[in-house]
């Protein structure tokens, strides 16, 4: 019959890698966002002068 | 002579059309009335209804080795080849500003992937195997290509009833959607007004399928073939230097590639294939892996509002269920019942697009462990 | 008395403008609809006053927070 031993291993891998894989990429992202706003805003300075 | 008379005569269709052809072919006539008629999913209920109907003739060989639909099915489904070109002009057609203005929705578009894993368990207790309980959960991510490619990799006998029950139900997501986010959800949570989403320049744009790659296929590798594709299709989007490519990948490409997909996955619709208790037993299994898919991301978005200082309207979560754009419609819908002022479309996208990539990556980790 | 400045809330092409400078509207009267992902989306006065300005035209894309309407609250 089922394994399920198996089938837990599974779904529990699953769920923490989803959750791992999108949880890092929205750090990164939330990163390099962080560093482009402030590139943004460095830039109207700098044409000023 | 007589004999070979006879024996000629045999071979004419209509002596033999079976009982299971034809009950195929009201399956098929079904479909083909649910696309025209009442326009459900018609791109792709169309070709696979006809590749039902054309594939339950008697002798036509079809779907022998070399046929002309074992080839479309062989070529482009077996061989995984359709579901990354789709994900190529899917990537081409996809905006992923609001998920990168607001990127703790990629978390939403994981919790809508807990209908994968319910669906799972409940599979094997139904006595499905573990590659056949991995194809059916799937469902509960509402991406098509992907259940496809999944289905394709580990239990492709029962590629029709995945791929029928996910555009199926796909098409029903204002249905299924509407009555469990209004359960989870007070009045007042609905009616929440989000703060409004930065711009987000064409510098990040370029940059994020580079690094959405690297962090995924690092992670997943098996999701490689979707997520390259899907990552690439993007790029050639917002590059904007690419516009042939652009063009041809989210139109002429990927229409040519769905009616081979369809047509394909319609031939693999026989009477034995299709007409047993199994594809019963699929169909339920996947409205309740949607069901449980819109309550993993409302109430994580809940959970979520717990921690954070901008909070975000709960119902946002039940667009984590990909089926995009019109899970995020739904949910704009149902956020302007609760208050005139809301406009929740854009915030929703957010979690709509990070929930594709939850369902490629959750199709990347059964791949990765189911032998 | 004030005036009150009608913003995009969410970024599309302007479908359809319901109303003209100088007419009276009150808070649900539906002013514009923007199309954005193929849906319409009707956007409301959501004030009663008289329509000062239009600052749009048909057919315009507009960017969230775009002004749209400014409507004199009466």
């Amino acid at each position: 019959m089922v394994d399920w031993l198996n089938a837990l291993t599974i779904s529990v891998t699953g769920i923490v890698s989803v959750f791992l894989v999108l949880g890092i990429l929205s750090m990164v992202v939330g990163l390099s966002g962080r560093y482009f706003i402030r590139k943004e805003k460095e830039q109207p300075e700098q044409s000023k002068e | 002579m007589l004999e070979q008379f006879l024996e000629a005569f045999q071979g004419i269709g209509i002596l033999n059309l079976t009982w299971g052809n034809m009950v195929m072919w009201v399956i098929a006539f079904a479909l083909l009335y649910l696309a025209i008629k009442k326009g459900v999913e018609p791109l792709l209920l169309m070709p696979i209804g006809f590749g039902i109907f054309a594939a339950n003739f008697p002798f036509t060989g079809l779907m022998d080795k070399g046929g002309l639909f074992y080839i479309f099915y062989h070529y482009g489904i077996e061989n995984e080849l359709i579901p990354p070109l789709i994900f190529l002009g899917l990537g081409a057609m996809t905006d992923f500003g609001p998920v990168i203005a607001n990127p703790k929705t990629f978390l939403l578009g994981a919790a809508a992937q807990i209908g994968v894993y319910v669906a799972f368990f409940m599979a094997l207790l139904l006595g499905f195997s573990i590659p056949e309980a991995a194809s059916i959960g799937i469902i509960g991510g509402a991406d098509g290509p992907t259940t496809i490619y999944l289905t394709a990799n580990l239990a492709p006998h029962l590629l029709g009833a995945t791929a029928v029950a996910a555009y199926s139900y796909m098409a029903l997501v204002p249905i299924i959607i509407p009555p469990i986010a209004k359960l989870l959800t007070t009045a007042k949570e609905r009616a929440m007004v989000m703060k409004q989403m930065r711009e987000v320049g064409k510098g990040e744009r370029v940059v994020y399928p580079l690094l959405a790659s690297i962090v995924i296929i690092l992670l997943v590798p098996k999701s490689a073939p979707l997520i390259a594709m899907f990552m690439l299709g993007n790029l050639f989007m917002e590059s904007g230097v690419v516009e042939r490519l652009t063009n041809v990948s989210r139109e002429a490409l990927i229409n040519i590639v769905t009616i081979i997909l369809g047509v394909g996955i319609g031939a693999t619709m026989s009477a034995e294939n299709f007409l047993n208790p199994k594809t019963i037993y699929i169909f339920i299994l996947g409205v309740i892996a949607f069901a449980f898919a819109v309550a993993g991301g409302v109430l994580i978005a809940k959970l979520m509002n717990l921690f954070i200082k901008n909070k975000v309207n709960p119902l946002i979560g039940a667009a984590g269920v990909s089926a995009v754009p019109m899970s995020a419609r739904v949910v704009q819908i149902m956020g302007r019942e609760a208050n005139r002022d809301n406009f929740l479309l854009m915030q929703a996208m957010g979690p709509n697009v990070a929930g594709v990539i939850g369902t490629a990556v959750a199709a990347g980790v059964f791949l990765n462990i189911i032998k | 008395m004030g005036e009150k400045k009608v913003t995009a809330p969410l970024p599309g092409t302007i479908l359809k403008i319901k109303v003209d400078v100088g007419q009276k509207v009150s808070p649900r009267d539906v002013i514009l609809i923007i199309e954005a992902m193929k849906m319409e989306n009707e956007i409301d006065a959501s004030v009663s006053g008289e329509v000062k300005e239009v600052y749009v035209k048909e057919r315009q894309t507009v960017k969230t927070g775009a002004p749209l309407v400014s409507i004199s609250i009466s």
